[in-house]
């Protein structure tokens, strides 16, 4: 537990910094608490991934040199700011938040360790022993994000790191969704803040799967996370002030959900799409956040290929595709006309994910048919998630059709709709379909969108201004 | 795609499935949450807010959920109890798959009991991350002929550990001493020491 709370202390701090830089603290306050662990785990994996990929190995002294440049920067930062006691209580309510999440899980939950987390555990140990290179097969079926955790624990002489993904992931999924409810301090209803708050701890305590996410030596709730947050850039109804805060951060988780799972890459290509459909998106946006969110991931895709390492999952002919898929948006949208973007992304892409869906269940029947009955069944009932998806999906349906449009709500559709047609799609390519049982990928990866999902929902209930309008003028 | 019997198989599994009894409950959940869709619809949050009516919903879901808990946690492999301050090998001795209650658990154990001592592996083998990584040991690497006959001398020492790494393979520990040498024989993996040689 000493080495869990020293490690997720360590990355609120560099979280907190890098929040401060970009200035999120202005925009959103819980945004900040909440996102500054997975902020700093984000860096983490950038850092280690850039470290590995150019031949240096992940090493504990770079970490902390990095965590020295955005400390210094954010002093530098803070010395110049009007009141740079607040967020210096930012700091602190995130240290303690983070800290306590840490000791109440480590004291509720038993750590759940399946054959993937050895694996973990013993790339993070061969990566302390100056052992791990790019060459390594296993380096092709688990990415980088998650194996730096366990270095860390390695390096710091503890056994193995269980909740300090769980809680970075599951405090940055809130940040990440109170970010994109709530971009501009525009408050949330005290309903809606406890209805969530109820929701959270009521479904997480009765469903097996999500209890189960919280203590298991994994990357899913890490992911989860990343995704929520890093969809905030696409999401958010961002005013130009909140601009730059939302897409430093949002970068940054993107960049690192790229490096944490095989098939990231595929949802980073996703949020990219549903960017372009965004009324927020701005073309100047596009440099910073392909800088941020592709270079990293190109470095460590060619890295791989160039040393041939293969796995189960990924090959270098498998990884020219992840790249090509995260770099066509950014290459489209930074040469199509905004506004041609903004009305024609909805349509192409829903016939793009069609199109693929025809094709693969044409080239691929029993795989598609398979594990597409597989997964249904898997969120209904042998996942067991339960009430989860009976909840949130039905929601989400009736809500997407026939309630009024939020503001922004394409991208989300495209994020939603796409995300599940990425789950089937994979499902179908692979060697072997989904199965039925809480341990199937097609189920686990479930638990990257929920976060969204949930928002989604939150975002079609929310009152909005005319409605209050309307409860005035009734009254 | 409905005349592939893979397809006929899975959906026919599928409904198995969802003709379970947990069903029921889920679907009444699923009812009071489009109760709750419908209300925030029909623009009832007028005099009753959207926050509130989900709220109701989550708490209905909760509460059903919650009846519904034991059945679920009754059918789980990986029990998700009150922590008793395990070790990395206790985990692992008491997973439920079988796989890495073998591997692991063996490799973790053989690291108690050799406790970082010296083991000389032969260069081609591919064993030599779980013995580093797992088992802690010092490796050293040379070219010598591991594959001993199943009469061989050297497996008649003292068997010090002998436990599964997979349903049909052992590892296997003979003697004692500061520095061991890998060998197979018999369909298993065997760490003599070096004053058997």
């Amino acid at each position: 537990v000493v080495v869990e709370l020293v490690i997720i202390l360590t990355m609120t701090l560099a979280g907190w910094s890098v929040a401060m830089l970009a200035g999120l603290d202005r925009i959103n306050s819980s945004a900040t608490v909440l996102g500054s662990p997975l902020l700093g785990t984000a860096v983490s994996v950038l850092a280690s991934a850039v470290m590995l990929a150019l031949g240096f190995g992940i090493q504990i002294w770079l970490h902390l040199a990095v965590l020295g440049v955005l400390l210094f920067a954010a002093a530098v930062h803070l010395i110049r700011a009007p009141t740079p006691w607040r967020p210096l209580i930012l700091l602190t309510q995130s240290m303690v938040v983070a800290g306590s999440s840490i000791a109440l899980l480590s004291a509720s939950l038993r750590p759940v360790l399946t054959h993937d987390s050895y694996r973990f555990i013993m790339l993070g140990r061969m990566a302390s022993a100056g052992d791990l290179e790019m060459s390594e097969a296993m380096l092709a079926d688990y990415p980088i994000g998650g194996i730096q955790l366990q270095f860390l624990a390695a390096a710091l002489e503890g056994e193995f790191l269980v909740y300090t993904a769980p809680v970075a992931g599951l405090l940055g999924l809130i940040g990440g969704v109170l970010l994109i409810l709530n971009p501009d301090r525009e408050p949330i209803p005290r309903g809606i803040t406890f209805a969530l708050s109820v929701a959270s701890a009521m479904i997480v305590a009765t469903s097996y799967m999500l209890r189960l996410q919280l203590s298991l030596l994994n990357s899913h709730v890490m992911v989860a996370g990343f995704v929520t947050f890093g969809a905030a850039i696409a999401l958010a109804p961002l005013h130009r002030s909140s601009r730059r805060p939302v897409l430093m951060t949002s970068a940054l988780m993107l960049g690192a959900l790229a490096l944490s799972r095989a098939e990231g890459p595929f949802i980073v290509a996703l949020i990219l799409i549903a960017l372009a459909a965004s009324e927020t998106a701005h073309k100047r946006d596009w440099v910073p956040l392909s800088l941020i969110v592709l270079a990293p991931a190109l470095i460590w895709y060619l890295r791989m290929i160039q040393s041939g390492g293969t796995g189960e999952i990924l090959s270098p002919a498998r990884v020219v595709v992840l790249l090509v898929a995260i770099a066509a948006p950014i290459v489209l949208i930074s040469t199509t006309r905004l506004a041609i973007l903004r009305q024609h992304t909805a349509a192409l892409s829903t016939g793009a994910a069609t199109a693929v869906l025809i094709l693969v269940a044409v080239i691929k029947p029993d795989g598609t048919a398979v594990s597409t009955a597989h997964l249904i069944s898997n969120l209904s009932v042998s996942g067991l998630w339960g009430v989860v998806w009976w909840l949130v999906l039905p929601l989400a349906g009736v809500l997407a059709i026939a309630a009024p449009p939020i503001r922004n709500e394409k991208p989300w559709l495209i994020v939603l709709l796409g995300f599940a047609v990425l789950i089937v799609v994979l499902g179908a390519v692979r060697d072997f379909p989904y199965r039925l049982g809480f341990g199937d990928s097609g189920n686990r990866m479930a638990t990257h969108i929920l976060g969204l999902a949930i928002g989604f929902v939150i975002a079609k209930m929310r009152p909005r201004p005319d409605d209050a309008t309307q409860m005035n003028s009734s009254t | 795609l409905a005349r592939s019997p893979i397809a006929r198989e899975a959906s026919i599994e599928v409904l198995e499935q969802i003709a379970d009894k947990r069903s029921t409950i889920y679907i009444a959940i699923t009812v009071v949450g489009l109760w709750a869709a419908i209300r925030r619809l029909a623009r009832f949050h007028a005099t009753s807010s959207a926050g509130e009516i989900a709220m109701v919903a989550v708490v209905v879901a909760g509460i059903l959920g919650a009846v519904n808990a034991n059945y679920d946690n009754s059918r789980v492999v990986y029990p998700t109890g009150l922590p008793d301050g395990e070790t990395l090998a206790d985990l692992a001795a008491d997973a439920p798959n079988s796989t890495i209650a073998n591997r692991w658990s063996t490799f973790l154990a053989l690291g108690d009991l050799l406790d970082t001592k010296q083991l000389v592996l032969p260069s081609n083998r591919s064993l030599e991350t779980y013995f580093d990584y797992m088992s802690d040991l010092e490796l050293t690497f040379e070219d010598y002929e591991f594959q001993l006959s199943d009469t061989h001398p050297l497996l008649g020492g003292e068997w010090k550990f002998d436990r599964l790494i997979t349903a049909e393979q052992h590892l296997v520990v003979i003697g004692e001493g500061d520095s061991y040498r890998y060998y197979e024989a018999r369909g298993h993996l065997f760490v003599i020491a070096e004053a058997v040689w």
